[in-house]
């Protein structure tokens, strides 16, 4: 039989892949299942795949489930912590778990997070009041960390949710976020989270920036003008960008506005970008785009189904030689509106290539 | 690995590979250009590839061969390499063989650091494992079931989350 590094090469083709290509396998998850189950050696190999991001693919009735098994990994001490916020978790015949299952998280997609304990709360306690989901959320979050999750990616999404949100930025808690690699970001919560009265200070943007200063990627989606407050969000994003100690990978999707203030932040990464990608941006009232020029290491360039974009923004790169993207091997210009600007760009994008091919 | 460097050799060079039970391959010196270690043993007289005997050998040189001119992989994009699922046709009967020679190769390819062998080889694996119950993956894998039924029982219950969809 295969020896145990081979195995979990195999046990990664039964990962969810066919979400990332966007037609979902709802039977990827259970292949693992069936894996972990056949012996003790297959089971040492499947649990690190299995749980590294347990939020990201389970329904409503595995979601409960999870829930379930991650309180069941709370110690003595945890539990009688839980207790004293006013929660009480009954016991079962599986408390002790034969794995430390909360160390293989790599990825939490916090908004999954919250609607599963929400759901626990609602089954097992028949109370999903604010207080007992916060004290669970607490309650696991602290867990992740000490069990030692060496967390990786965080997605943090719409929600009403602010005072959970904000648990991330706890002490005791947000040690978790600091390892961070990756950050995806849906911005119609993260609004909320800023004009929040009782937390005008300590905000989770906030939080962000002190805390994750060695992010590999950062997508940002949705950002648009929702209030007041949307100005101030997009420049706390700006500040994030800028703060990073050499961020790869910038994504925005279906931005509305603000690529304004965005995209000059950019200039601080201009020697560590590899890979800046526009979907559905409005670039109506942008700057020019002199940083993307700047970016002296991007390799990969993606602008699609972008609008409102004008001459005046691209000239930068299209007053620029092969030699300012000398490290360019991808560039993906489609769908891009107006249609003359879109064409200027993508016979840009040609003679980048044409050049670095010559230049090969 | 895959190192990403041209194939600098002409088509009429040739190398001298050796296996293990010491049966000889003069392959395109192209080959082992695109994979450090089949060059490391390239002409040694007494030189030969440790762990890997004649019959697999032969066959990870004959996928090498098909798959001569393909394009580089963009090394340690992991990722991007397991997104693709799709198996052509070709390797798809390549690797119709009984499972021990598959694991051979599998073992030979992880060995020899030709990472899109050991790929191909894992894809295969995997998809003889897809849409399997735990029953039904130990007998067509031919393992035994060291779990006492309590054991099986609690993990099946821990783990309960990741059946549902």
């Amino acid at each position: 039989m295969l020896i145990s590094d081979i195995l979990s090469e195999v046990f990664e083709y039964l990962d969810d892949r066919d979400e990332i290509l966007g037609s979902p396998n709802p039977k990827a998850f259970s292949n693992l299942f069936s894996c972990l189950l056949v012996n003790s050696h297959w089971c040492e190999s499947v649990i690190p795949i299995l749980w590294r991001h347990p939020f990201h693919r389970c329904h409503k009735r595995g979601g409960k489930l999870l829930i379930q098994t991650l309180l069941s990994c709370l110690n003595d001490s945890e539990r009688q912590q839980l207790y004293n916020d006013g929660v009480y978790v009954p016991g079962g015949k599986y408390d002790l778990p034969v794995y430390n299952y909360p160390n293989f998280l790599k990825h939490l997609d916090y908004y999954e997070m919250i609607s599963f304990v929400k759901n626990w709360c609602k089954i097992y306690l028949e109370d999903d009041s604010d207080e007992s989901v916060s004290a669970i959320l607490r309650s696991i979050l602290k867990l992740f960390v000490a069990r030692s999750a060496r967390l990786n990616t965080l997605s943090i999404r719409s929600s009403n949710c602010e005072e959970k949100y904000m648990l991330l930025a706890e002490p005791g808690i947000c040690s978790l976020i600091k390892p961070l690699k990756n950050l995806n970001i849906n911005c119609y919560s993260i609004d909320r989270l800023i004009i929040a009265e009782n937390c005008p200070k300590v905000n989770l943007l906030g939080a962000l920036i002190r805390q994750c200063q060695h992010l590999n990627t950062i997508r940002i989606n949705n950002l648009s003008v929702n209030d007041g407050s949307s100005m101030l969000v997009a420049k706390k994003l700006a500040t994030l960008i800028e703060q990073q100690r050499g961020l790869k990978r910038l994504i925005l999707s279906r931005c509305k506005t603000f690529a304004n203030i965005i995209i000059p932040s950019l200039e601080k990464q201009k020697h560590a970008l590899r890979h800046v990608g526009f979907r559905g941006v409005d670039f109506e009232g942008c700057c020019k785009w002199d940083t993307l020029k700047s970016c002296s290491k991007l390799e990969r360039l993606d602008i699609v189904d972008c609008y409102n974009i004008s001459n005046s923004m691209i000239s930068p790169l299209l007053n620029s030689n092969h030699k300012n993207f000398k490290n360019l091997k991808r560039i993906g210009i489609y769908d891009c509106l107006p249609l003359r600007i879109s064409d200027k760009l993508e016979s840009w994008a040609n003679k980048i290539d044409y050049r670095q091919r010559q230049h090969c | 690995m895959d190192n990403g460097t041209s194939n600098s050799a002409s088509e009429n060079e040739t190398i001298t590979l050796k296996s293990c039970d010491g049966i000889e391959f003069h392959i395109d010196a192209r080959i082992a250009n695109r994979y450090t270690l089949l060059n490391n043993w390239n002409g040694g007289e007494s030189a030969c590839i440790p762990n890997v005997n004649g019959k697999v050998l032969e066959k990870v040189l004959e996928w090498c061969e098909h798959h001569i001119n393909d394009p580089q992989l963009n090394c340690g994009d992991d990722d991007s390499r397991r997104r693709n699922t799709i198996i052509e046709e070709w390797d798809e009967n390549f690797l119709s063989c009984d499972q021990d020679m598959l694991f051979e190769i599998i073992l030979a390819a992880n060995y020899l650091e030709i990472k899109p062998l050991l790929d191909l080889g894992c894809k295969t694996v995997a998809n003889m494992m897809k849409s399997k119950s735990p029953e039904e993956i130990r007998s067509a894998f031919n393992i035994d079931n060291d779990y006492t039924p309590e054991e099986e029982e609690q993990f099946r219950k821990e783990n309960e989350w990741a059946e549902d969809y």
